[in-house]
């Protein structure tokens, strides 16, 4: 059974549609997410566990500076959960057969158990999405 | 049903870094014809393939765990 998670429950769905939906990491399943919502919104998911009857991914939202960062290592993806841009990340627990959402938890990476997140210092190392690399690179130093 | 495996070592470590509910341990494999069918199916991000297993095959027998995290 998965574990409980402090937060916000937020009412389902948070998102219709995807613009984009791209798997970038495929283990017995996918395992790393890469969408856009309709309204332009960049996630980046990561599966993080599951029992019978629920998948449980964290969703990063993110810009595209700091999705470059997090595919190329530059950052760890753990230290890319713990530091969202924008002050939250979300766990969100689907049926695995039909891929709904069964909830949705606004939360801070640190309401995960340890073993539920990357390992402290897990670097991805992957290119970044043709879909992304149509958009020119933001300039300037990254911040956060 | 297929396997998931991959051809680096690099690779099948970054997976179960990132995923550690996946399991902790890694293990070799040499794949024999006998083996089953194997084939690229990675969607051009890592070394991922997908092991389509023959019954006779045994894996545990071949297997070398080579990494625990």
């Amino acid at each position: 059974m998965l574990s409980q998670i402090e937060g916000v429950r937020l009412e389902n769905p948070l998102w219709s549609a995807f613009s984009f939906d791209v798997i970038l990491q495929y283990y017995d399943g996918p395992r790393l997410l890469l969408q856009r919502s309709a309204g332009g919104q960049l996630y980046l998911a990561w599966w993080s566990d599951s029992d019978e009857s629920r998948e449980r991914w964290i969703y990063l939202p993110l810009s595209e500076r700091r999705l470059r960062a997090i595919l190329s290592g530059e950052i760890s993806s753990l230290e890319g959960l713990k530091t969202p841009e924008d002050g939250y990340l979300l766990v969100v627990d689907k049926e695995p057969e039909s891929n709904s959402v069964i909830q949705t938890i606004m939360t801070q990476a640190e309401a995960l158990p340890e073993d539920a997140l990357p390992l402290p210092g897990a670097r991805l190392n992957l290119p970044v999405p043709t879909e992304i690399k149509g958009i020119p690179e933001e300039d300037g130093p990254l911040n956060n | 049903m297929g396997l998931s495996v991959y051809a680096s070592r690099d690779h099948a470590v970054q997976c179960a870094q990132q995923y550690p509910r996946i399991g902790n341990k890694i293990a070799r494999l040499s794949l024999p014809p006998m083996s089953g069918k194997i084939l690229e199916t990675d969607g051009g991000f890592d070394s991922h393939n997908t092991w389509w297993k023959t019954q006779e095959f045994d894996p545990l027998s071949a297997a070398l765990v080579v990494a625990i995290l």
